[in-house]
């Protein structure tokens, strides 16, 4: 039907079409680290695992949400948290650390005096991860029921810090990993008031609507990339739906 | 139908209970407005109402603004919406007894709003705390004692606060009251260009505060002596004032300004908590900003031959 010269060029056109779908796959990443986005953005777009995604990483829960309503963001990956409170995303992997897949957050303060006796009555620094009508009852929820009395919520883990150092909260929640970058960069050290419940480390989602896409090579992902976020493996999401 | 009346009554009620109405003052100017944004981003189950002044608007002005639009509690951006609200809490009229506030983008709030049970805030000095640590953050060299000069007749209390937050950092904060020979202009400035020349042999102090202070930075002194002294004297000057690191104004190495979108949300965090959970302004009381952007003087920082982290600098904005 073709010759051979017409051939070669339709599936020249046709591996440049599939080459442009696939391009047109985005991942975005919300995940507040010590890291900025920018450069949390450029280490995973350079991971040979994503060459074919579009990877976008936002500094803010509020961006975050922006482009999942806006922009065809086909993988999401977002704190743990983000699944119990929205429904777009379906969690297909599992971060981990070491093998690990949850880790407890640090509830520190810089005086003793407020201490995990006295929680309910102090002022609660924490990262907006949920949004922000969500945030209180997200840290109800991770400290073990806990009452707070108030939440004041910062977007980026470099806020957070100085919420305590100036007076603005006298609780903070960290990662055992932020707080240890945070710890080397501050001269006062954080007292550890009391750990939370056991918290899933981030999670890779696919839009619901993409349900089906193969999605395995997150299961490549570079671990010097995976660092980056305080983890440094992936495997498979047991409690993925079936 | 018991079921039926009782849903009709939280339906007819609801709204009220829950949506309030909430007055933003401030100037027509870029950056309120982008703290006006965050605001009704933030606060979009309420009603905002965006009322805006000019220099020459009047308190009549404000209370006719209120009258008209009947919130329950005003956003007041500027030195001068906040003199309008505390003018209304001073005269304690009873029509506008239950109307609460909360500030920002005003000078020294802190300071302005200690005797206030009504106004709430969020100050506008980036803290020295803030700014100092920050810069540390992007060199390898310690960073040990800071020249901080300021007026004691307006900042003695910010002055003492961000010691303390700073000698916890093992930084001492070494503040110079520049109105010690008096307050005018020219005993002002003697005291400055006394300081700075001292400091030059660079020996003394890691780096000079430059406070965000017009008075400090009045026009003369500014053109006679800290430019002069900032572009000779091999110290690295911070400031909280993005114009100053740029190319053109060759004058700080260094600045850590307010981001108005993280502001926007403080601000609207503190409105939330007194109109949703119903906690008294009173106990609010000012909080220090927290969001930041930073800017770094490349050029500047290799002519004092400061010892940049790589890494670090990456994540400030660069001037070339």
């Amino acid at each position: 039907m073709f010759d051979r010269r017409t051939a070669f060029l339709c599936l020249c056109i046709l591996m440049l079409g599939v080459q442009q779908l696939k391009a047109e796959e985005k991942l975005g990443i919300f995940y507040p680290s010590v890291k900025p986005s920018k450069e949390v953005q450029k280490t995973f777009a350079e991971d040979a695992a994503l060459k074919d995604i579009k990877v976008l990483a936002f500094a803010s829960f509020e961006d975050f949400q922006t482009a999942v309503t806006s922009e065809d963001i086909t993988y999401a990956l977002v704190p743990s948290a983000y699944f119990q409170y929205f429904s777009e995303f379906e969690a297909i992997y599992q971060l981990t650390q070491d093998g690990q897949a949850s880790f407890r957050n640090i509830v520190v303060s810089l005086d003793p005096s407020w201490n995990e006796e006295k929680f309910s009555q102090g002022i609660v620094g924490a990262i907006n991860t949920v949004g922000r009508d969500k945030t209180k009852t997200m840290v109800e929820e991770i400290c073990a029921g806990k009452k707070v009395k108030r939440v004041k919520q910062v977007s980026k883990i470099a806020d957070l810090y100085p919420l305590l150092a100036l007076g603005n909260a006298q609780y903070a929640i960290f990662s055992p990993h932020d707080l240890e970058l945070v710890k080397s960069e501050f001269a006062s050290k954080p007292i550890q008031a009391f750990r939370t419940s056991e918290v899933q480390l981030p999670l890779i989602g696919i839009r619901k609507t993409k349900k089906g896409h193969s999605a395995d090579f997150f299961l490549k992902l570079n671990p010097t990339t995976l660092r980056l976020l305080g983890v440094n493996g992936v495997k498979a999401n047991p409690n993925q739906e079936k | 139908m018991q079921g039926f009346i009782v849903t009709l009554i939280f339906l007819l009620l609801a709204p009220r209970v829950s949506a309030a109405t909430v007055m933003a003052v401030s100037f027509d100017a870029e950056e309120m407005r982008v703290v006006k944004e965050t605001l009704a981003k933030d606060l979009n189950k309420h009603r905002m109402v965006d009322v805006v002044i000019r220099k020459d608007s009047d308190y009549s002005e404000f209370v006719a603004a209120i009258r008209q639009n009947k919130p329950d509690f005003i956003a007041l951006l500027d030195n001068k919406a906040v003199n309008f609200m505390k003018k209304l809490e001073e005269l304690k009229e009873p029509e506008f007894a239950r109307i609460q506030a909360a500030a920002t983008m005003a000078l020294n709030l802190r300071q302005v709003l200690q005797s206030s049970k009504r106004i709430s805030g969020i100050a506008y000095e980036v803290p020295a705390f803030t700014t100092i640590t920050k810069f540390r953050s992007l060199i390898s060299r310690p960073i040990v004692r800071v020249l901080a000069p300021y007026r004691s007749s307006e900042f003695s209390s910010m002055m003492t606060e961000a010691r303390l937050q700073l000698q916890k950092e093992g930084i001492e904060l070494v503040g110079v009251d520049v109105e010690v020979e008096g307050r005018e202009v020219s005993a002002i400035n003697k005291v400055v260009e006394k300081m700075l020349t001292e400091a030059s042999d660079g020996k003394k102090f890691d780096a000079i505060l430059v406070p965000s202070d017009n008075i400090i930075l009045n026009k003369e002194a500014f053109r006679t002596i800290w430019l002069p002294k900032a572009r000779s004297v091999k110290l690295p000057f911070l400031c909280n004032i993005e114009k100053f690191v740029s190319k053109d104004f060759d004058f700080c190495t260094f600045a850590a300004y307010p981001d108005l979108v993280p502001l926007g949300h403080q601000l609207a965090e503190q409105i939330s908590e007194a109109l949703d959970n119903g906690t008294a302004v009173a106990d609010l009381g000012v909080d220090y900003l927290i969001g930041v952007q930073l800017s770094l003087n490349l050029q500047r920082a290799r002519t004092i031959e400061l010892p940049l982290k790589a890494t670090e600098v990456d994540s400030v904005k660069q001037v070339q």
